[in-house]
C-alpha cells in the first residue's frame, strides 16, 4: 500500500492511507498514514461500528490537512471495539466425523455439513442481503465437490469451462470456508471474535478438515500452481499446527 | 488490540520479512482543504465486483469498483489466507468505507466522491513492480478531477 501510495503521490495525487502495519510503514515513509492498532483484515476497526469507523476515516482525511511532511505518521489512539471476544461458538449440529477419513466420507461429511447449516445461512443472507462466498462462481455443493477430487488418486479434476484448475481450488476453499462463517454467525449469541471464528473452522468442521487433508496432496503436485496454492494459499500460518 | 507484539512470532515474522525500500524521493502533494476535495478509495484488498475477474495469485491489475457500488455486489478474491474475512463479510465498510465516506460527503466534510474507486490485490508482487498500475490509476483519478486518495489495506 505504501509504495501505491508513493507512485500515486508522484503522479500528483494527494493520499493519506491507513497502516495496520507500523513497523513497515517506518521504513517506506508514505507521505501521510494513519496507524491502527487493529487486526489483519479490519482497517477501520470492527463491522456495524459506525461512529467508531467515522472517526477512524476522519483522522485519516485529516491527515491531508498536513503540510508538515514529506512523511507524517500519526497513531489512531484506540483499539477496536469487541475485538477481544472471546465469545465461544455454539452449534446444534454434532458434525459426522469420519473414524478414518477416506476421501469420500469426507466429502460425505462436508456435504452434510452443508446442510445442517444451510438454514442458518438462509438467515445470514435474510440479514445481510449479500454473501461473499460466490468467488469461485460454483454452488457450495459443487464447490465441495470440486475440492475433494483433488483427494482422489488419480484424479485431475476439472474447472468449469474457462477457469484456472488451481484458482478455482483456491477460491472453492475460501466459498466453502467463508459460506460457513456466514451461517454460524447467523446463530444467536454474543458475535464471535475472528480467532474463535478460525479455530471453530479450522478445528471443529468437516470442511475444516477436507482443506487440511488437501495439504499434503497439493504440495506434492506435479502442477506447479496446485503446489503454490498447497503451499501458500491454504492453511493461515497461525492454522499450521493442525498438519500433521 | 492487534499490533505486532501480540501476534504469533512466525505471523510478525512474515511481516517483518517483507520488502520495504526506500524510494529515492519522497513526494509531498499538497491541496486545497478537505471541504473541497474530491476523494477516491484506493484498497489493495482484492476487492472487485461479483462480476468481474477475480485476482490471481500474482495479480498486479487493478478493478474498477463504481462510486454507486452495492455492497452486495462486493467480492473479495485477496490471495492472502491470513487475515480476517468475517468482519468484511458482516460489513463492507471495516475494510471499505464507502457508506462512512457518503455520509462525510453528504454532511460537507469533503466536497466530493470520485465516480470510481480503485482496488489491487496486495500480494504476490514486490513494491516496485505496482507503479505501472499505479500511474494508471493516477491517470484515471486526474481524469475523474479526483485531488485526494484514501489508501487503504486489509
Amino acid at each position: 500500500m505504501s509504495a501505491l501510495g508513493h507512485f500515486l503521490e508522484t503522479a500528483g495525487i494527494a493520499t493519506a492511507g491507513i497502516s495496520l502495519v507500523r513497523e513497515n510503514t517506518e521504513l517506506m515513509r508514505p507521505p501521510r498514514a494513519l496507524w491502527v492498532p487493529f487486526e489483519l483484515g479490519r482497517p477501520f476497526g470492527a463491522p456495524h461500528a459506525p461512529d467508531f469507523q467515522m472517526r477512524v476515516l476522519q483522522s485519516t482525511l485529516a491527515l491531508l490537512h498536513r503540510t508538515d511532511g514529506p512523511v507524517v505518521l500519526q497513531d489512531f489512539p484506540d483499539d477496536a471495539p469487541d475485538s477481544d471476544s472471546a465469545a465461544s461458538l455454539v452449534c446444534p449440529v454434532n458434525f459426522p466425523k469420519p473414524p478414518n477419513p477416506g476421501e469420500s466420507d469426507l466429502l460425505r461429511a462436508v456435504l452434510a455439513e452443508t446442510a445442517s447449516l444451510a438454514p442458518w445461512h438462509a438467515l445470514f443472507m435474510e440479514a445481510h442481503g449479500r454473501s461473499i462466498a460466490t468467488v469461485s462462481g460454483l454452488n457450495i455443493d459443487a464447490a465441495a465437490r470440486y475440492a475433494a477430487a483433488f483427494l482422489e488418486p488419480y484424479t485431475n479434476p476439472d474447472p468449469p469451462e474457462g477457469k484456472d484448475q488451481a484458482a478455482t481450488l483456491r477460491f472453492a476453499i475460501e466459498d466453502l470456508r467463508n459460506w460457513r462463517l456466514e451461517a454460524i454467525t447467523a446463530q444467536p449469541g454474543p458475535k464471535p471474535s475472528s480467532t474463535t471464528l478460525a479455530d471453530w473452522f479450522w478445528g471443529e468442521t468437516a470442511m475444516g478438515a477436507l482443506a487440511l487433508a488437501l495439504h499434503p496432496v497439493l504440495i506434492d503436485s506435479d502442477n506447479q500452481r496446485l503446489r503454490q496454492v498447497g503451499e501458500g494459499q491454504l492453511i493461515p500460518r497461525r492454522q499450521r499446527h493442525r498438519l500433521g | 488490540m492487534v499490533r505486532l507484539s501480540d501476534m504469533q512470532a512466525d505471523d510478525a515474522a512474515h511481516l517483518l520479512s517483507k520488502d520495504c525500500p526506500n524510494f529515492p524521493s519522497e513526494p509531498f502533494v499538497t491541496g486545497p482543504p478537505l471541504p473541497e476535495r474530491r476523494i477516491a478509495i484506493v484498497t489493495s484488498a482484492g476487492l472487485h465486483r461479483s462480476s468481474d475477474a477475480a485476482f490471481d495469485l500474482t495479480d498486479i491489475g487493478y478493478r474498477v469498483i463504481p462510486g454507486n457500488v452495492q455492497a452486495a455486489d462486493l467480492a473479495m478474491s485477496h490471495a492472502s489466507v491470513n487475515f480476517d474475512r468475517s468482519g468484511f463479510q458482516d460489513d463492507v465498510n471495516v475494510v471499505f468505507p464507502i457508506d462512512r465516506l457518503r455520509e462525510m460527503k453528504a454532511a460537507g466534510e469533503i466536497g466530493s466522491m470520485a465516480n470510481f474507486h480503485y482496488s489491487v490485490m496486495g500480494a504476490g508482487w514486490e513494491p516496485h513492480e505496482i507503479e505501472p498500475t499505479a500511474l494508471e490509476i493516477a491517470a484515471l483519478l486526474h481524469r475523474d478531477n479526483v485531488d485526494a486518495a484514501l489508501l487503504v489495506p486489509v
